[in-house]
């Protein structure tokens, strides 16, 4: 099977990582995962403290391996939450939309092992000089909140420019990709796109057929006006979105209220109308319900099929 | 003086006039996002010989020379 450093780091059995989604990753899938080898990660999205305790104790009643949180910098509630994980003792941290630099000091002296989202060369060196163990780069073809660079050209700049591990995301569903990550120097990878039709995954069924069913030009960005572009696919919803975008008579205020909930509607209530099913590019290669031992089994065989291969063009 | 290299630094990146650089020019009047402001910061360390905590958060010009000047950068 496939062991890197990151195994031993984050205390998994497999270097295979679940996104934290919002909506999305919670005591369900992410207990799955981690039951499965890989390392489940709970979305702590816009929660408050409260409500993520409730959450990370029930990812404890569902799985003793260790598990993560996924801290969205942005959230009005990120202090509050900060303080969370330390006071449940969460082993593994990853953070997005924005710098974590405020909140190294305690979750280190936590003994927190921080794995920030980065998605620049200048991010990842700023991360790791504050302490991060290791990086997810994340390229543009992930779905949700995107960067403009792609996973291809990210995460070898990544890794040519820290010394702590990279993990892999976006644009990643098979072996193929994982084997392509490691081959761009990455020890691990985080999926989320694939993990959305996991059986354990509690989005609303309308959601996980949207994925199923998708081709490879079926997803867009929006909110590149607002300043955090986001990946779904295309529908009524993002369609509306895009047009009110180029409409210099809205205001970015309204812009940001016609997308609030969205993101809920679709994962909660499968409304094919007015939810944002955010999803990433390789959505068209994720065609099969599969739990999540399946799914982390099917990719490590593919993984480690297509490594085994590799020498084959080599005369 | 820490404001003409920050002007400097930042009129090379944006492609504007160093001499239209001001201290309350803000990062949103240079179409600078939050990744060009990291990168940004990461080039000044090296002018400044300093060293950016990862938390920064800077909206203008003169933020970014008063975090200099806090954080021991020579002129």
């Amino acid at each position: 099977m496939i062991v890197t450093p990151i195994c031993e780091m984050l205390g998994i059995q497999y270097p295979v990582l679940q996104g934290g989604m919002a909506w999305v990753s919670d005591a369900s899938l992410a207990s799955a995962v981690s039951n499965s080898g890989g390392l489940g990660i709970v979305s702590a999205m816009s929660m408050n403290a409260e409500q993520l305790r409730e959450e990370i104790r029930q990812t404890r009643v569902l799985t003793q391996r260790p598990f993560g949180v996924n801290i969205m910098l942005m959230s009005p509630y990120v202090d509050e939450v900060a303080r969370c994980v330390i006071e449940e003792e969460v082993p593994v941290v990853t953070t997005g939309a924005g710098l974590p630099g405020k909140f190294m000091k305690a979750w280190l002296e936590a003994g927190i092992r921080v794995v920030p989202v980065v998605p620049s060369v200048a991010v990842a060196k700023l991360v790791e000089r504050g302490g991060a163990c290791a990086v997810i780069a994340e390229g543009g073809e992930s779905g949700g909140h995107v960067g403009e660079i792609t996973t291809m050209a990210l995460v070898p700049q990544i890794c040519d420019a820290v010394s702590i591990p990279v993990i892999a995301a976006g644009g990643i569903a098979d072996g193929r990709g994982m084997a392509a990550a490691m081959m761009l120097g990455a020890v691990g990878v985080q999926m989320g796109t694939r993990f959305l039709v996991a059986r354990e995954c509690t989005i609303h069924q309308a959601y996980k057929d949207r994925v199923l069913r998708a081709k490879d030009i079926d997803t867009m960005t929006t909110g590149k006006r607002l300043g955090h572009p986001v990946r779904a696919l295309k529908n009524l919803f993002t369609q509306e979105f895009l047009k009110k975008e180029y409409d210099s008579t809205i205001s970015n205020e309204e812009l940001e209220r016609f997308g609030a909930g969205a993101l809920r509607r679709a994962a909660r209530e499968g409304n094919e109308k007015s939810g944002c099913f955010m999803a990433g590019q390789i959505a068209a290669l994720v065609n099969r319900e599969q739990t999540a031992t399946e799914i982390i089994q099917q990719l490590l065989e593919e993984t480690q099929q297509v490594l085994c291969g590799a020498m084959r063009w080599v005369r | 003086m820490i404001l003409e290299k920050v002007a400097a630094a930042l009129a090379e990146k944006t492609g504007m006039d160093a001499a239209a650089i001001r201290s309350e020019t803000t990062f949103q009047e240079l179409k600078m996002d939050s990744l060009d402001i990291v990168d940004s910061l990461m080039a000044l360390e090296d002018i400044f010989g300093i060293s950016l905590e990862a938390s920064a958060d800077m909206k203008t010009v003169g933020d970014v020379v008063t975090y200099i000047e806090q954080a021991g950068g020579k002129a």
